[in-house]
């Protein structure tokens, strides 16, 4: 009787004890999944927060952006060609005043004649700046062939150009989105780095086009964030990401800048 | 009492251990994943081995001695799924440090 009765509460005491470790382990794992699950969540949250974040400030400095080009434009077009337009105007009122000698009417409409020539190349130029032509009809290859003739003529800084890539014309707007990457890179190269020898290669790695800039400028140091929240800098990031690509930049104090960045 | 096989021991000497590291696979969720495997391992060996050794209790009270062996070697053969568990940590760590050398 006394060992049936033994048996029965070891029994019930093992019964407990694996109960209680069933309870148990089932209670750990379920907590464990609950509150992973709302962790996984959390940090995807947190993730699609910061992307936003950065789309917003990518927006904000193409708005920026556009406000100083037309700044600028507005600027262009007001010193350029209301000065030289008001001189031509004058000048056509002076033809007006009476008893004129010859030589005078002379001196006049050369007056004339200079000054809406110049009007003339400055709305050209003027033109040409916001969106040159050689681009448009010659492709991408010829319009950066110009901007680095431009570079070089100047005599202060040697640009080499190497392409390996046949541009094909109708993707002209990616194309003028990597033309003004390029005239910001380099713009920025003598502007801040104050380089001397730039190269731009093109290349073509498994169906991506690869843009290879570097320069001997003085660089900057890519941990300091100042340096990457540039408009410019921002300004270049949205545009790769306009063209469906990835860049890299890698750059140290007085070592130069080198930027790849590839498109399709 | 000190020479009795005891459940309360088996249970609350590896409860906190699990609880320790199921606490451990949370806190690593989504950082760098330290001790993942080892971590893994111990985890699968106790919750299983606690079982075994709470079963071998009942076993003996019904006298059912012919799953003697049987619990015995299931519990080995986790034991050595745990020392795997060991080996591919160890071979983690040890090629790691090898890299940053």
């Amino acid at each position: 009787m006394n060992s049936i009765s033994l048996e029965n509460t070891e029994l019930i005491k093992a019964v407990f004890f694996i109960l209680l470790a069933f309870i148990s382990m089932f209670l750990i794992l379920v907590l464990f999944f609950y509150f992973s699950r709302k962790k996984i969540v959390q940090i995807e949250v947190d993730k699609k927060k910061l992307e936003i974040e950065h789309q917003k400030q990518l927006l904000k400095s193409v708005i920026v952006t556009q406000e100083e080009e037309r700044q600028r434009i507005a600027q262009d077009l007001h010193d350029d060609i209301s000065s030289k337009l008001n001189v031509v105007s004058i000048n056509s009122h002076l033809l007006k005043t009476p008893n004129l000698t010859k030589d005078e009417v002379e001196e006049i409409t050369n007056n004339i004649i200079n000054f809406t020539q110049n009007a003339l190349e400055s709305s050209r130029r003027i033109a040409h700046n916001l969106l040159p032509p050689v681009l448009e009809k010659f492709g991408l290859n010829a319009g950066i062939e110009e901007l680095v003739e431009e570079y070089n003529s100047t005599k202060k800084v040697k640009v080499v150009f190497e392409n390996t890539i046949n541009f094909d014309s109708s993707n002209i707007d990616k194309h003028l989105h990597v033309f003004r990457i390029l005239q910001e890179l380099l713009n920025n190269s003598i502007k801040h780095g104050n380089a001397t020898d730039i190269s731009i290669q093109f290349i073509k790695l498994d169906d991506q086009k690869v843009c290879i800039y570097s320069d001997n400028g003085l660089g900057f140091d890519l941990n300091n964030t100042d340096n990457q929240k540039g408009l410019g800098m921002r300004n270049i990031e949205s545009r790769i990401s306009f063209i469906g690509g990835k860049y890299s930049i890698d750059s140290k104090p007085n070592g130069g800048v080198k930027i790849v960045f590839n498109f399709k | 009492m000190f020479f009795q096989y005891s459940l309360l021991e088996t249970y609350l000497t590896t409860l906190p251990i699990i609880i320790y590291g199921v606490m451990h696979l949370y806190n690593n969720l989504n950082e760098k994943k330290e001790f993942q495997y080892a971590n893994i391992g111990i985890l699968l060996y106790l919750f299983c081995s606690t079982f075994i050794f709470l079963l071998f209790e009942l076993k003996n009270v019904f006298k059912f001695n012919e799953f003697d062996n049987a619990l015995i070697n299931t519990n080995i053969i986790l034991q050595f799924i745990k020392f795997g568990f060991f080996f591919v940590q160890w071979k983690v760590i040890y090629f790691k440090k090898y890299e940053l050398n």
